[in-house]
């Protein structure tokens, strides 16, 4: 139905979606979740156009929408948005937001146009607030209008962008019922949430975005159960990370110290833990600063709040090998220091670096 | 608004209480040289004019009379007033001392204003002449030659008698019939005063209309009659808005650089007026009579309203200036509205160019007072083009409204949130659509309290097109005080009109306002 390929878009410049390449289906339940400033309202948005991509194709049903000449009103009118502020029309009653569309875009009678109204606002549950301005509903009332409005224009798709993030937590799971109800009855739609729970259980499929793409996707078990890539476990994981840059022999190691200190302190790592954290910092440190050529190492900090555990890893410059075994230092305490308290560590060769990552006990 | 419309009243209120107060109204009665005005004076009658060489003079604007004061008189102090009967009321209300005048208007004023007397009556003699552009000899030799003809039969003695030697304000003037068609000529005067111009009865009368008249029959001239402040008749002239003035005008050098002089059609001599009490009644050459005034209150409000608005049907001025005023404000509103929507949509659209042109337009206009971009439009853009003085004052309203307006839309419009558009064009709308639909009802709503304000502020503006010769309400009111010299009843009278004119427009914005309520509305739909 939506094939998007090679999608950039940039604000000034700020390249925010760099190469997005997507299919939506019939039917199909999309969850796009990742991290803040990732592009994943943007890339929501340059699918109905309210952001107008700088590159790349959007085909729907076979027309390209970035064609000249497209006619980008009649597409709106296919493809519903809920927004995060909700955006009710403020001078019109819930009915008239209802009808405005039907009524002026559709060129359906008024008494027919009020009467499915009437059907929608029962299946969000609002029929008795068809007389009430919208500054007159709870946040989640007015999501829901919202949505009905969405329905309203009888739309092939609906584009959800946060639909819960301006609401208190008490109304989100009204809003929340009302999404379940209707990917239930089939309704295609591509939902940017942070809502990981309810992402996982609603949707066929899920887009992870990182770094202005579609850093990974896949079915909900796999991006929830077992994501492959590193980033998309992190944010999983809920993980946290405090990350340092070494660009020389010396360092201040005392700082380090103190801000790893700091970090654990933050999200409740036990002492003992942190300890072992800044001792093992301190021994990969020695280390990798000792490796042959310029000193080029970055050393960051990770914690899972899912998995309560903390990991290190260490990223340097420097010839192909685990710096472990090539390690050039005087004696091996440092070595044993560092196995005894890890419980795993994994070497491998990214983009021409050497990484260690150390799971600690 | 209401506040504004308050602070109007207030000043006016405040300006004339003194006035009031000082008894502009009371007649002067004999032997009341022991009143505290003259105490205060210094105890000392004034038996000539060089016992005011330090006192306080009134004269005309633009008038040999300033100039004459200065001369003679270094040391006293001079104050420019644009009309006859401001100068009169300076005089009543103590704010100056002496008022330098025309012997027969002074001797005209009297009869109607209280407690004058004539100090002086032979200050100095200046003849008098219709002035011409100087591109214009061929117009001014045929008035010279006609004015030579009526020297000759007769005809100019009859006049003089009529408007200069009898009394003036029973003279009759007789029917002339100017043709309606042939050359066309204007002729700009001022309403001044008898024996010159004046309106009666909703006529204009006097010497010099009488005068222009029979010369317009004698050769055959379309001759229309345009009313200007005195000040601006010399520029109007030099910028072709007319051919011919005439108002008791006084051929001096300094305006004889600017246009040329017709041959002296009258002598005209200065009189000194000053307050009766304030000589001594031996020396006093002629006092105003004690008017019969009533005593009740009722009775001086009746007779102040038959004074200004029944005798020579004054009313009618009155009218007259309300509807230009009314036409105008409606006008200036329409293209003010128009402009401004223009302005602020050129403002808020993606054209460099376009948004620098519309800013340009604004901060200009909101830089520059109403009355100069008004003298602008009338006396240099549209100078060589003969267009009627109320277009020029639509045009000049209209364009500064404009400027205010577009800004008040542009707040109004950029109020409203964001989002409101984004679902709009979501939806399916066009941008325009969504403007049309979505956006404009609620900036309505955003933008009508001030823009209420603003055309209030409208409607009292264009106060000032006498500059340009618009009789609108004001300056209906400035004619009438030239006939009455009665300083409260006409201003009490046109600020009343004023402020029920902007109160009635402003309910019918309030009503829009009501219809624009959505919650209003709802309770009309809910109910019916």
């Amino acid at each position: 139905m939506i094939s998007v390929e090679h999608l950039a878009k940039s604000f000034g410049s700020v390249h925010v979606l760099k190469d997005v390449n997507a299919e939506i289906s019939k039917g199909e339940v999309i969850s796009i979740i990742g991290p803040s400033g990732t592009g994943k309202s943007t890339f929501l948005r340059c699918l109905n156009l309210l952001d107008q991509p700088t590159g790349g194709h959007i085909v729907i049903d076979g027309q390209d929408i970035l064609a000249r000449g497209a006619d980008v009103p009649a597409l709106r009118r296919r493809m519903g948005m809920v927004f995060q502020s909700f955006n009710l029309f403020a001078h019109l009653t819930v009915m008239e937001n209802l009808t405005i569309g039907p009524v002026k875009l559709l060129g359906r009678p008024l008494p027919e146009a009020k009467k499915s109204a009437m059907e929608l606002l029962r299946t969000v549950g609002l029929t008795e607030k068809a007389h009430a301005f919208p500054d007159e509903l709870s946040g989640g009332q007015k999501q829901r209008v919202a949505i009905a409005r969405c329905l309203s224009m009888e739309p092939e798709i609906i584009l959800f962008d946060e639909p819960t993030s301006a609401l208190d937590p008490t109304m989100v799971s009204e809003v929340l019922a009302v999404i379940r109800k209707l990917a239930k009855q089939g309704m295609t739609m591509a939902i940017v949430t942070h809502e990981m729970d309810f992402a996982r259980d609603v949707s066929s499929r899920v887009f992870y975005m990182d770094e202005g793409i579609i850093y990974e996707e896949g079915p909900s078990e796999v991006i929830f159960g077992n994501p492959v890539r590193e980033k998309t476990r992190d944010f999983i994981g809920k993980v946290r990370s405090l990350g340092f840059h070494i660009g020389n022999g010396n360092y201040d190691l005392y700082e380090i110290h103190g801000k790893i200190a700091g970090f654990c302190e933050k999200h409740i790592v036990p002492s003992k833990t942190t300890t072992v954290a800044q001792l093992l910092t301190e021994e990969l440190l020695t280390v990798h600063v000792a490796q042959p050529g310029p000193v080029d190492v970055d050393l960051s900090v990770h914690y899972s709040e899912k998995q309560a555990a903390v990991e290190l890893r260490v990223v340097s410059s420097g010839p192909e090998g685990n710096p472990l075994i090539t390690a050039n230092v005087p004696d091996t305490l440092g070595l044993d220091l560092i196995r005894s308290f890890s419980k795993d560590i994994i070497y491998t060769r990214e983009g021409g670096r050497n990484k260690l990552s150390v799971q600690l006990a | 608004m209401r506040v504004q419309s308050l602070g109007t009243l207030l000043c006016i209120v405040g300006v004339l209480l003194p006035a009031a107060h000082c008894g502009g109204q009371q007649p002067a009665k004999e032997g009341s040289e022991a009143s505290p005005a003259a105490k205060s004076g210094g105890g000392k009658h004034w038996t000539s004019l060089s016992d005011l060489a330090t006192g306080r003079f009134a004269v005309f604007t633009g008038t040999v009379h300033d100039a004459w004061a200065k001369k003679h008189y270094p040391k006293s102090q001079v104050t420019l007033f644009d009309s006859t009967s401001s100068l009169i009321i300076s005089l009543q209300t103590g704010k100056s001392d002496v008022a330098l005048l025309d012997l027969i208007t002074a001797r005209v004023i009297m009869k109607t204003a209280p407690g004058l007397a004539i100090l002086d009556d032979k200050v100095f003699d200046m003849p008098l002449g219709v002035g011409f552009r100087k591109d214009s000899k061929q117009l001014r030799d045929r008035f010279n030659r006609f004015l030579a003809g009526i020297r000759a039969d007769g005809t100019w003695d009859e006049m003089h008698n009529r408007w200069c030697m009898n009394d003036p304000e029973r003279a009759v003037m007789p029917d002339i019939k100017v043709p309606t068609t042939g050359e066309e000529v204007t002729l700009a005067v001022s309403v001044e005063d008898l024996p010159y111009v004046a309106y009666i009865e909703d006529k204009l009368v006097g010497f010099d209309v009488e005068m222009l008249q029979r010369f317009a029959v004698k050769e055959k001239l379309a001759m229309k009659i345009v009313v200007i402040d005195f000040p601006a008749l010399v520029p109007a002239l030099m910028s072709g808005k007319c051919d011919m003035i005439s108002d008791g005008m006084a051929i001096s050098e300094e305006r004889a650089k600017s246009i040329d002089f017709s041959d002296t059609y009258m002598t005209f001599r200065t009189a000194a007026v000053v307050l009766a009490s304030k000589i001594a009644p031996s020396r006093r050459a002629e006092t105003s009579g004690a008017a019969t005034e009533p005593t009740t209150f009722v009775g001086k409000v009746a007779q102040s309203f038959h004074r200004n608005l029944i005798v020579e049907r004054r009313w009618l001025l009155i009218l007259r200036g309300l509807w230009a005023t009314v036409v105008m404000s409606f006008f200036s509103t329409i293209l003010g509205t128009l402009l401004g929507a223009l302005a602020c949509a050129m403002r808020l659209s993606r054209s460099r160019w376009m948004r620098n042109v519309a800013a340009g337009y604004i901060a200009a206009l909101r830089g520059m007072p109403v009355v100069v971009l008004l003298m602008l439009i009338f006396y240099v853009a549209f100078a060589s083009v003969n267009i009627d003085p109320v277009l020029v004052a639509v045009l000049a309203f209209g364009l500064n409204f404009g400027a205010y307006v577009a800004e008040i839309f542009r707040t109004g419009i950029e109020g409203i949130d964001r989002g409101q558009t984004e679902a709009g064009i979501a939806m399916g709308f066009t941008k325009a659509r969504t403007f049309l639909n979505i956006i404009l009802p609620q900036a309505t709503r955003n933008i009508l309290p001030v823009y209420r304000g603003e055309f209030i502020s409208l409607v009292k503006n264009t106060s000032i097109v006498g500059y340009i010769g618009v009789e609108d309400l004001t300056r209906a009111s400035d004619i009438i005080r030239s006939r009455t010299f009665d300083p409260f009843f006409p201003l009490v009278m046109v600020a009343a009109i004023y402020f029920f004119a902007t109160w009635f427009l402003g309910l019918a914005l309030d009503y829009i306002g009501r219809k624009t309520d959505p919650k209003l509305r709802r309770k009309k739909e809910v109910a019916a």
